[in-house]
C-alpha cells in the first residue's frame, strides 16, 4: 500500500520534501533521491507509521543535505557532479522522459531546486542555476514558476542570489547610476522601478551624494568664478582711486624735489606729468575750451572733486597749455610738480600750489591753473578752511590770470566777488594768493599752515591775490592772529602789513580798519597787508601806492580797504624807500627779464621749505604780474606804484607763508605780473612796501586799463588787506624788510634764509643721512629712493624725543639720574617688542653688534670671569 | 644665517642681525647717536655705554617697523620703490605704536 501510496501526490511530496537535491544537483538528486527514495520508503514507512507533519521531513532533509554538503565540499565537486549530472541526467531523463509537465517532472524539479533553504545559498544556488539551463529550463522554469509558492524561498534566493550578485560591489554603483538614470528617465519604466526602488533605498544615499556631486562642483565654481570677479572688481576701484591719490602724491613729491632740484625739476615735472597725463588731457580740454567762466567753474569743480588729482592735473596741463612762456611753462611745471609734492606733506601747501599753477598759466592757462589752484588751495583751505569747491572755483579764477582770468574770473568772481569776501571762497583764493606769494615764505610753514589755508594766496597776486587773499585771510587771520580778520585774507595781509610797516595810515579809511577788522575789506586788505608786510622795502612804494590807493579807494570801496592796506603797508615801508627805489630799479628790472619770476619762483620755491608757499607765490607773481600789469604800466612813471604793485603781489603770497621772503616774492609777483601783461613787472625789489599799493595800483590800472582788470583787483585788494592785517602777527616783517633791501636779485634771498637756518639746526639732532637711509633700506629689502630722507629724519626726531622723555621719566621714577639699560628695557616691554614669550636678549642678539652685546648680555670667560660684570 | 664666501663672514657673524647678507650698514655704530638723544633730553641724564647701546636697540626696531610698514604700503600702490610719501603716510601709526 505504501508503494502505492508512495506514488501518489502526498508521497511524492513527502519524498520531495524528505530529500534535499543534493548540492551537486546531479550527485545530490542522484544519490539523495535513491537514498531519498530509500529512505523516504524507510521514512515514510516510519512516517507514515507516526504522522510526521512534513515539516519535520524538511528538517531532516535539511539537515541531511548539510552533511551531505559538508562531506561533500571536501571531495572534488566536479568529479561528482560529473557522475552526479550524468546519473541525473539520466535519471531525469527518464524522468523526464515520461511526460515533461507532469507533476513528476514539476516534482523533479522541486527537488533539485529544493536545496537553495541551505545556508550556503551560492554554492545552491549555483548549482541549481547550472542545473536549471542543462536539465530542463523550461521544466525548470516551469516549476519554478509553478513551486514558486513552496518554492519561494528557493525563488526567492535564487532571485536574492541574483540580486546579491547585482549588489555585489560593482553593480550597487553601477545600480545607483542606473538608479539615478532610471529616475530620471523613469516615466515608462516599470520594470525597473522594483529594482530601482529597491536599489535605490540602497543606493539612494549613493545617488544623492553622484547627484549631489554632480551638483556641488557646478556651483563651487560659479561661486569661485563670481567672487573672483567680485574681487577683481573690487580691487580696480580701489586701484583707481587709489592710483589717483598716488598720482597726486607722485606729482606732489616730484614737485617738491623739483623745487629743490633745479634740473631735475623739470624731469620730475615731465614725470609727474606722465602721471598726470589723463589728468591733463582732461584739464587740456577744459583749458581749450575755457575761456569764459563756465570752464573755469568747470575747472574749479573739478578740482573740487579731485582736489589732488585735478590740480596736479591742471598745473601739469597748464604748464602744457602755457606755451606762452616756456620758461613759464617750465618753472610752472616745476612749480606745479612741486605745489604738488608740497600738497602731500601739507595741505596747506596745497594752496600755494595752486596759486602757483595760477602764475604758470597765461590766460588760457591762468583759468586753469585758476581752478587747479582753486583746487589746490582747497586741498589746503579745506583743512583749514573747510570751504566748499565754490570758493575754489572762485579763487581759480581769481588767482588764474591776471588779466584775461580778471575777466572771467570776475564772472565768475561775480559769484565769486562775494565769495572773496565770502568767508569761504576768500580763503581759497586767498589761499592760493598766499600760497603764491608765499613761495618765499614757505620757509614759515606755520604761517602757511595757518595763512595758506586761509589767506596765504592773498599775497600772491595783488588783483587776485586781493579777491582771493581776501579770502584767504579769512583763513590766514588766525595765523595773524586776527581773529576777526578771519573773513578777509585781507585780515592777514592787513596785519602783515601792518607789522612789516609802521601801518602809516596813509589811506588808514577803511583800509587800516578793515583790514585788521572787517573780513571783507580784510581780505583786500590782506592781500594789501601781506603784501605791505612782506615788502617792507617798498615803504616808499607804499607811499607811492598809497596815492594810488587813494585814487583806488574812490574806485572801489573794497579796494580802498586794499588800499588802505597797502597804505600802511607803504605807510610801513617808509622806512623802505631806500628799500622801495631799490626794488623799483629792481622791479623794473625784473620787469624786463621774464627770466626773474621764474628765478622768483625757483629762487622761492628753493627757499620755501615749505614747498606749497613757493609754489603758490610762483604763480601768484604770474598772476598778478599780470594784475601788475596794467598797474605797472600806469604807474611807471611812479616807482612807487611799481613798487606798491608788486608789493602787493608779494604781499598776497607772503602774507601765507610768513612774507619772510618778501623781496623774492615781490620780484616774482612783479615778474608774474609783466609776464602776463607784457608790461614791465615791478619786480618788486621792495616787497614789503607796496603789497597795499600794488593792490590799490593794480586795480587803479585794471581799471583804467582793462574793464576786466578792475574787476579783479577789488578782490585782490580786499585779500591784500586781508593779508596786510593777518601779517601784522606774523614775525616774519621783518625778513622780508631785510631781503628786500638788498633784493635786487631773488638768489640771494633765498640764501640768506636757508643759512640761518642751517647752521642753528645743524647742532645737536640728526643722525648722519647715509646711516639712516642705510639702516633704512636694510630694513626695508626694497628700493628706496632718496626723497624718504627728510620725512625719515623728521620721523626719527620725534621718535627720539618721545624715547628720551619715555626714558627720562622711568628714571625719575626710580629717582635715579641716569638712564640704565633696565630703564630701556621697560620701555621695550611697553612697547611690545619684548615679552615673555621674546626676551630682551633675543633682541639684543638680533639687532645689535657684538660690541654692544657684549655690554648687554654677560659672557663668562675664563677665570670664572663674568662680563660685564653683573651689578648686584 | 646664510652661509657666505667670504671668511670674514664668521667674524661679523655677531655683528649684524644676522638675517640678510647685508650686514655691514649695522658694523659700525650709530653716529652721535648718543648726541642726539642728549639733545632731546630735557632733564640732565646722563646715558651709560650700555644704556646706549639699548637706545640702539630700540631705534633700530622702530626703524625696522617702520621701513615694513613703508614697504607694505609702497607694494600697494604698485610701486617697488619706497618713496617719502609712503613713509609719511604709515609713520603717524608706527610712532604711536612705539609709544609706550
Amino acid at each position: 500500500m505504501d508503494s502505492t501510496e508512495d506514488l501518489s501526490a502526498r508521497v511524492l511530496l513527502k519524498h520531495i520534501l524528505t530529500t534535499e537535491p543534493p548540492r551537486t544537483p546531479v550527485t545530490r538528486s542522484i544519490s539523495r533521491g535513491n537514498n531519498s527514495a530509500f529512505i523516504r520508503h524507510t521514512r515514510s514507512s516510519k512516517k507514515n507509521a507516526g504522522v510526521q507533519t512534513p515539516q519535520d521531513i524538511l528538517r531532516r532533509s535539511l539537515r541531511q543535505n548539510l552533511r551531505e554538503s559538508i562531506s561533500r565540499t571536501h571531495l572534488p565537486p566536479a568529479s561528482k557532479r560529473r557522475t552526479a549530472s550524468v546519473v541525473v541526467r539520466k535519471a531525469s531523463s527518464p524522468m523526464l522522459f515520461d511526460e515533461g509537465d507532469t507533476p513528476r517532472h514539476i516534482l523533479m524539479n522541486i527537488l533539485r531546486t529544493e536545496p537553495v533553504k541551505s545556508p550556503v545559498i551560492h554554492e545552491e544556488v549555483a548549482p541549481l542555476e547550472t542545473q536549471v539551463p542543462s536539465a530542463d529550463s523550461s521544466v525548470v522554469t516551469h516549476s519554478n514558476i509553478a513551486l514558486s509558492g513552496l518554492d519561494l524561498p528557493d525563488l526567492t534566493f535564487g532571485n536574492a542570489a541574483s540580486v546579491a550578485k547585482r549588489l555585489s560591489r560593482k553593480r550597487p554603483r553601477r545600480m545607483v547610476n542606473v538608479s539615478t538614470f532610471e529616475k530620471r528617465l523613469r516615466e515608462g519604466e516599470g520594470e525597473n522601478e522594483e529594482e530601482d526602488l529597491a536599489q535605490e533605498d540602497l543606493s539612494l544615499s549613493l545617488s544623492n551624494a553622484t547627484s549631489l556631486s554632480l551638483k556641488t562642483p557646478f556651483g563651487n565654481v560659479q561661486t569661485e568664478k563670481k567672487g573672483l570677479r567680485r574681487r577683481i572688481a573690487q580691487r580696480r576701484k580701489i586701484t583707481e582711486e587709489g592710483f589717483g591719490d598716488a598720482v597726486n602724491k607722485m606729482l606732489l613729491d616730484y614737485g617738491a624735489s623739483g623745487f629743490m632740484q633745479g634740473d631735475p625739476d623739470f624731469s620730475e615735472s615731465a614725470q609727474a606729468e606722465a602721471f598726470t597725463v589723463n589728468k591733463l588731457e582732461l584739464t587740456n580740454d577744459i583749458s581749450h575750451s575755457n575761456t569764459s567762466d563756465a570752464p573755469v567753474c568747470n575747472v574749479s569743480i573739478l578740482g573740487i572733486q579731485d582736489q589732488s588729482t585735478v590740480a596736479a592735473s591742471q598745473i601739469q596741463s597748464a604748464m602744457a597749455m602755457g606755451a606762452q612762456s616756456q620758461l613759464d611753462a617750465g618753472g610752472g611745471v616745476v612749480h606745479m610738480s612741486g605745489s604738488q609734492e608740497e600738497k602731500n606733506t601739507a595741505h596747506c601747501e596745497a594752496e600755494l600750489e595752486t596759486p602757483k599753477s595760477e602764475e604758470e598759466d597765461d590766460d588760457g592757462e591762468e583759468e586753469e591753473g585758476a581752478g587747479v589752484e582753486s583746487q589746490t588751495e582747497e586741498d589746503a583751505a579745506a583743512p583749514s578752511e573747510g570751504e566748499d569747491g565754490m570758493e575754489e572755483g572762485e579763487g581759480t579764477p581769481v588767482d588764474s590770470q591776471a588779466e584775461e582770468d580778471v575777466a572771467a574770473s570776475s564772472q565768475e568772481e561775480d559769484a565769486a566777488t562775494p565769495s572773496e569776501e565770502e568767508d569761504g571762497v576768500e580763503e581759497e583764493e586767498g589761499a592760493l594768493f598766499d600760497s603764491q606769494a608765499e613761495d618765499a615764505a614757505v620757509p614759515s610753514k606755520e604761517e602757511d599752515c595757518m595763512e595758506e589755508g586761509e589767506g596765504t594766496p592773498v599775497d600772491s597776486q595783488a588783483e587776485e591775490d586781493v579777491a582771493a587773499s581776501s579770502q584767504e585771510e579769512d583763513a590766514a587771520k588766525p595765523s595773524e592772529e586776527e581773529d576777526g580778520m578771519e573773513e578777509g585774507e585781507g585780515a592777514l595781509v592787513d596785519s602783515q602789513a601792518e607789522e612789516d610797516t609802521a601801518v602809516s595810515s596813509q589811506e588808514d579809511d577803511a583800509a587800516m580798519p578793515s583790514e585788521e577788522e572787517d573780513g571783507v575789506e580784510e581780505e583786500e586788505q590782506a592781500l594789501v597787508d601781506s603784501q605791505a608786510e612782506e615788502g617792507l622795502a617798498a615803504s616808499s612804494q607804499e607811499e607811492d601806492a598809497a596815492t594810488p590807493l587813494e585814487e583806488e579807494d574812490n574806485m572801489e570801496e573794497d579796494e580802498e580797504a586794499a588800499v588802505a592796506a597797502r597804505a600802511e603797508e607803504s605807510a610801513s615801508v617808509t622806512s623802505e624807500e631806500e628799500d622801495a627805489t631799490a626794488t623799483r630799479s629792481q622791479s623794473e628790472e625784473e620787469d624786463t627779464a621774464d627770466d626773474d619770476d621764474d628765478n622768483d619762483g625757483h629762487q622761492h620755491d628753493e627757499q620755501g621749505s615749505k614747498y606749497d608757499m613757493e609754489h603758490i607765490s610762483l604763480q601768484a607773481p604770474r598772476s598778478e604780474a599780470a594784475l601788475v600789469m596794467p598797474v605797472e604800466e600806469a604807474d611807471i612813471t611812479e616807482p612807487g606804484w611799481l613798487r606798491g604793485s608788486g608789493v602787493k603781489n608779494r604781499t598776497h603770497r607772503e602774507e601765507a607763508s610768513g612774507i619772510e621772503a618778501g623781496p623774492a616774492f615781490h620780484h616774482l609777483e612783479v615778474s608774474s605780473d609783466k609776464r602776463y601783461g607784457g608790461h614791465p613787472i615791478e619786480a618788486p625789489p621792495a616787497e614789503d612796501a607796496g603789497p597795499h599799493e600794488q593792490e590799490e595800483w593794480e586795480e587803479e590800472d585794471h581799471e583804467e586799463e582793462d574793464a576786466e582788470i578792475p574787476m579783479k583787483t577789488p578782490a585782490f585788494v580786499r585779500e591784500r588787506r586781508t593779508f596786510q592785517v593777518a601779517y601784522q602777527a606774523s614775525p616774519t616783517v621783518l625778513k622780508p624788510q631785510a631781503s628786500s633791501t638788498s633784493n635786487g636779485v631773488p638768489l640771494p634771498k633765498p640764501k640768506r634764509v636757508r643759512k640761518p637756518k642751517s647752521t642753528t639746526v645743524k647742532k645737536g639732532t640728526g643722525l648722519p643721512k647715509n646711516y639712516l637711509m642705510g639702516v633704512f633700506r636694510h630694513f626695508a629689502k626694497a628700493k628706496v629712493s632718496a626723497d624718504v630722507y627728510p620725512v625719515l629724519n623728521e620721523i626719527m626726531d620725534k621718535f627720539f624725543e618721545r624715547m628720551a622723555d619715555d626714558l627720562e621719566t622711568f628714571a625719575a621714577h626710580a629717582k635715579r639720574k641716569t638712564i640704565e639699560v633696565e630703564d630701556v628695557e621697560l620701555l621695550l616691554r611697553r612697547q611690545g617688542h619684548v615679552n615673555d614669550k621674546v626676551p630682551v636678549e633675543v633682541l639684543i642678539e638680533k639687532y645689535l653688534r657684538m660690541d654692544q652685546r657684549k655690554l648687554l648680555i654677560p659672557i663668562a670667560t675664563s677665570g670664572n670671569v663674568v662680563i660685564p660684570k653683573m651689578r648686584r | 644665517m646664510p652661509a657666505r664666501a667670504a671668511i670674514n663672514c664668521t667674524n661679523r657673524q655677531f655683528k649684524g642681525c644676522g638675517r640678510t647678507f647685508h650686514v655691514y650698514n649695522m658694523l659700525n655704530k650709530a653716529p652721535k647717536l648718543k648726541n642726539t638723544i642728549k639733545s632731546k633730553m630735557k632733564s640732565n641724564t646722563t646715558v651709560r655705554p650700555a644704556t646706549e647701546a639699548m637706545i640702539e636697540l630700540l631705534a633700530l626696531l622702530f626703524m625696522n617697523n617702520l621701513a615694513e610698514e613703508a614697504k607694505t604700503k609702497a607694494f600697494e600702490e604698485k610701486s617697488a620703490t619706497i618713496r617719502g610719501r609712503h613713509v609719511k603716510a604709515v609713520h603717524k601709526k608706527v610712532l604711536k605704536r612705539a609709544r609706550g
